[in-house]
Order: structure tokens, then sequence, then C-alpha cells
């Protein structure tokens, strides 16, 4: 009987932890946007911006190591990264594409991923990096 | 004996567990003032002073106390909001006038708008925004037409007979953005779009004197902002969106500027490249429309580059321009 509680408990502290390192992320990722004047506030932030796993798709809150895509709900603006490890994540902007392919070989190599997923993993990073369309000079 | 040692030990374990799962949340202020308003709302006791320190289940995050019974009396009508029909009628004894049934008065709700908290400046037993002459509400949901920037509707889809017209509150700005989309087919489609959209959307027209211009250094046409919620299924994969608002906003000296620029040589391989200011201003209010829609968000958020179907209709509305030219 104790053992259950206690085995309940443990895992209720687990889901507990992950749902705030979950409202840490998108806080800070709202923050960040709203630096970047992608948005005018940081209210009604569930409305505003999405996170979303760049490979399998899913949202924010379900797995443990993951690249996600950050981006407000508007148009023109730009697509930035989540880099997420277990209770650790780093927001990139790939403008600087060069710093930014820093963080993310790094990210990769401290993952323990297959190559596969790496490679697929970049394809995607890169994928990004070109809908982006830094250079274009009319945007609607 | 030894029972009870192990009672009083899940008793601090449980106790620990309930008040480390108790953790503030961190409001801003307007959400923690519609909560304190949704807290007063479901305190009967308020009138009398008394502050309960928590009236509502969910803290004030939901107005929990509605009026949604599935039966309201409208008039002498039964109605069953759920299965959208009348289930009963009210036989009223005019000869006994204490035995009026309540709500006997045609035209008086019986149960608050459910939509109403989202709409916290009109009366909650408000009717089409007490104008049913221009507004109709088949269905009881929210208004879902283009919309000015103060919430008026601009054009009405069920009016003229159905065919659709300009209301009081089109300007001859409005109605020159619209019609900038009528002379294409691909441009129809879009106001037909705008007008029937799933979700309320505004428009409007920045008349500011400078372009707008991006962090990136990019002439910004128009700019198209949604508010909406993903929804996943159990796995977290993305399966819908529950669309909120939108808001267009179009730049008309962005849109100036890039007439001028796409006659330089450095544009010569642009799909908008010949057209007018009037044709410019339907390809941007074209694009943007496709940015509203259910379809392209989902798109996006299931991986898709957001800009993908807006740029094809932009470029299939030009080039249905440059045919009618030929």
């Amino acid at each position: 009987m104790t053992f259950f509680i206690l085995f309940s408990i443990t895992c209720l502290s687990q889901k507990n932890e992950a749902l705030d390192i979950t409202k840490k992320i998108k806080a800070e990722a709202g923050d960040f946007l709203f630096q970047k004047k992608e948005i005018e506030s940081v209210d009604n932030l569930e409305s505003k911006i999405s996170i979303v796993e760049i490979l399998d798709k899913k949202i924010l809150g379900f797995n443990d190591v993951g690249i996600y895509r950050l981006f407000p709900h508007k148009s023109p603006s730009f697509t930035y990264i989540i880099l997420k490890n277990k209770s650790k994540f780093n927001i990139i902007d790939l403008k600087d594409f060069s710093s930014a392919l820093k963080s993310i070989t790094k990210f990769l190599n401290s993952s323990n991923l297959g190559n596969d997923k790496i490679v697929s993993y970049l394809e995607k990073i890169l994928e990004t990096y070109r809908n982006n369309d830094y250079d274009n000079k009319i945007r609607m | 004996m030894l029972m009870k040692k192990y009672y009083f030990l899940i008793f601090i374990l449980f106790t620990i567990g309930t008040v480390s799962a108790q953790k503030k949340e961190k409001l801003s202020k307007e959400e923690k003032a519609r909560r304190e308003k949704n807290i007063k709302a479901g305190n009967p006791f308020i009138k009398y002073g008394s502050k309960a320190p928590v009236a509502t289940l969910s803290k004030g995050k939901y107005l929990e106390v509605q009026d949604l019974d599935s039966i309201v009396t409208i008039g002498t009508m039964r109605w069953h909001v759920d299965k959208k029909e009348i289930v009963g009628r009210i036989s009223v004894d005019t000869l006994n006038i204490d035995s009026q049934p309540i709500g006997d008065t045609a035209g008086r709700w019986m149960a608050i708008d459910p939509l109403s908290e989202e709409f916290s400046s009109w009366s909650p037993y408000n009717y089409g925004k007490d104008n049913p002459i221009s507004n109709i509400d088949p269905d009881g949901r929210a208004a879902d037409d283009w919309r000015n920037k103060a919430g008026q509707l601009v054009y009405d889809p069920k009016a003229n007979g159905g065919k659709g017209a300009y209301t009081e509150h089109a300007t001859n700005n409005d109605k020159r953005l619209g019609n900038s989309l009528q002379s294409t087919e691909t441009g129809r489609q879009q106001f037909n779009k705008l007008v029937n959209s799933e979700q309320p959307i505004t428009v409007e027209i920045n008349f500011g004197s400078e372009a707008v211009v991006g962090s990136d250094g990019g002439i910004q046409m128009g700019i198209t902002t949604n508010n909406y919620q993903a929804g996943s299924d159990m796995q977290g994969n993305v399966e819908d969106v529950q669309l909120e608002n939108s808001n267009i906003k179009i730049n008309v000296a962005s849109i100036e500027k890039v007439e001028g620029q796409l006659k330089t040589p450095s544009f010569s391989k642009s799909p908008y490249k010949g057209l007018n200011f009037e044709q410019l201003l339907g390809v941007t209010f074209g694009h943007e429309i496709e940015h509203t829609t259910k379809d392209n968000i989902l798109h996006t958020e299931q991986g898709g580059n957001t800009e993908t179907k807006p740029t094809a209709v932009g470029i299939q509305i030009a080039t249905e321009l440059k045919e009618i030219k030929k």
C-alpha cells in the first residue's frame, strides 16, 4: 500500500515537472518573440504562438528530447528553432545560420540520436531556413 | 499498532502530495482581472459584502454561473438549443393575469447568450448586436463576416436576397478594397472566403505615409494575424485548430512603394511586374485572406510552409489580371 502511494506520488511529481518545463518554454518563447517584435504582447500566448516538433509534428509536452519549430500566428514572420533536451532548452534564430549551426551540432552530438534521425533533423532545419526567405525584399 | 503508524505515514504523504500540487499560477494583469470578475459573478453573497477567496471550482478561470439549460423559453416557445428545434409551446391563459408563464413577452431571452463572455461590452441578452435589421443570427454562433476595426459589419453575404451587399458601415475605401478583388475569378473566390469565414475577420487599411518595413528590410504590403489554438490527439499530433479571430492589415504606402520598385530592372522577373496600384491591392488582399483560412493554418501547424498557398493565390490573381489586360 505504502509502495503504491509512494509510486503514485513520484509519478505525479514527474508529470508536474514536465508541465512546469512546458510552461517555462512557452513563457520564454513568448518573451523571445516579443523581443524580436514578432508579437505585440505576451498576453493570451496560447492563441498567438505555436511550438511543434519539427519531425514528428507533435506539440510541446510529449517528447523529452526534440527539435521544435517556434512561430507566431502571423504573416509575414519568421520561424525559430527550440532545441529541447529534457529540462534544458535553447531558442535559436536561424538568421545567423553559422552560429545557429554550432548550437544545433552541439545539441545533436549530445542527444545520442541515430544518423538517420540527425540527417532528417538537419534537412528539416535547412527547409525551415529556406522557408524563412531572409532575402525577400517584398513581403505579403 | 504498527498499522496505525503506517496510516500516519500515508496521511503525511498525501498531505505533501496535495500541497505540492497546489502550485500558484502566474497570471497576467488582464487574466487576473478577468478571473476576479468571474469569481465575483459566482458569489451570490457579494451583495452582502462577503468576498469568498474562492467562489468557483476553476478559481475564476471559467465563468461557472451561466444558465445553460438545454431548453430555453423564448416568448411562448420552448426551444431546445442543442437539437435546434421547438419542443413545446406555452398556452397563455389570457383571462387570469396571475397565471402568466415566465417569459411570456415575445422576444425576451430567458437564458443568457452562451458566448456572452466573448462580447463583454454587449448585454448577454442582446440579439444580433441590437440591430436585427442588419444582422441575423440563425445558429447562435459568433459573427463571422468581414468586420471593420470597430467590429462593425462591412459586408453582409446574406443581404440583397442572398447575393450579398456592403452595409452602411462600409467606407469607400472598404468598397475599393473589396472591388479590387472582384475583377478576377480567383479574387472572387478569396472574397467569398472572407465574407463566409469561420471566424470573425477584421480588415484595417493603414494609410500611414511611410512604408512598413520588417526587421529583415523587406517591405510588408499586408500583415495577417490569426488567433487560434491547435488541438492535438492523445499522442500530441496536431489534428485541428480552433479559430478565434483574424486581423488583416493592408499597408497602402508599402503597396505604393512596391509599385514603384516593380518598375526597376531588379524586379524584371517578378510575377507582379506590370500591375498597377489597384491590382496590387487586390493581389495583396487575396494573399492575406488565404492566410486566414483554416486549411492554410492547419497546413502550417502540420509542418508546411505558411506562404506556399497564399503566394500561389497572389500569383494566380496577378496572372488573371494580366490575361484580362491582353
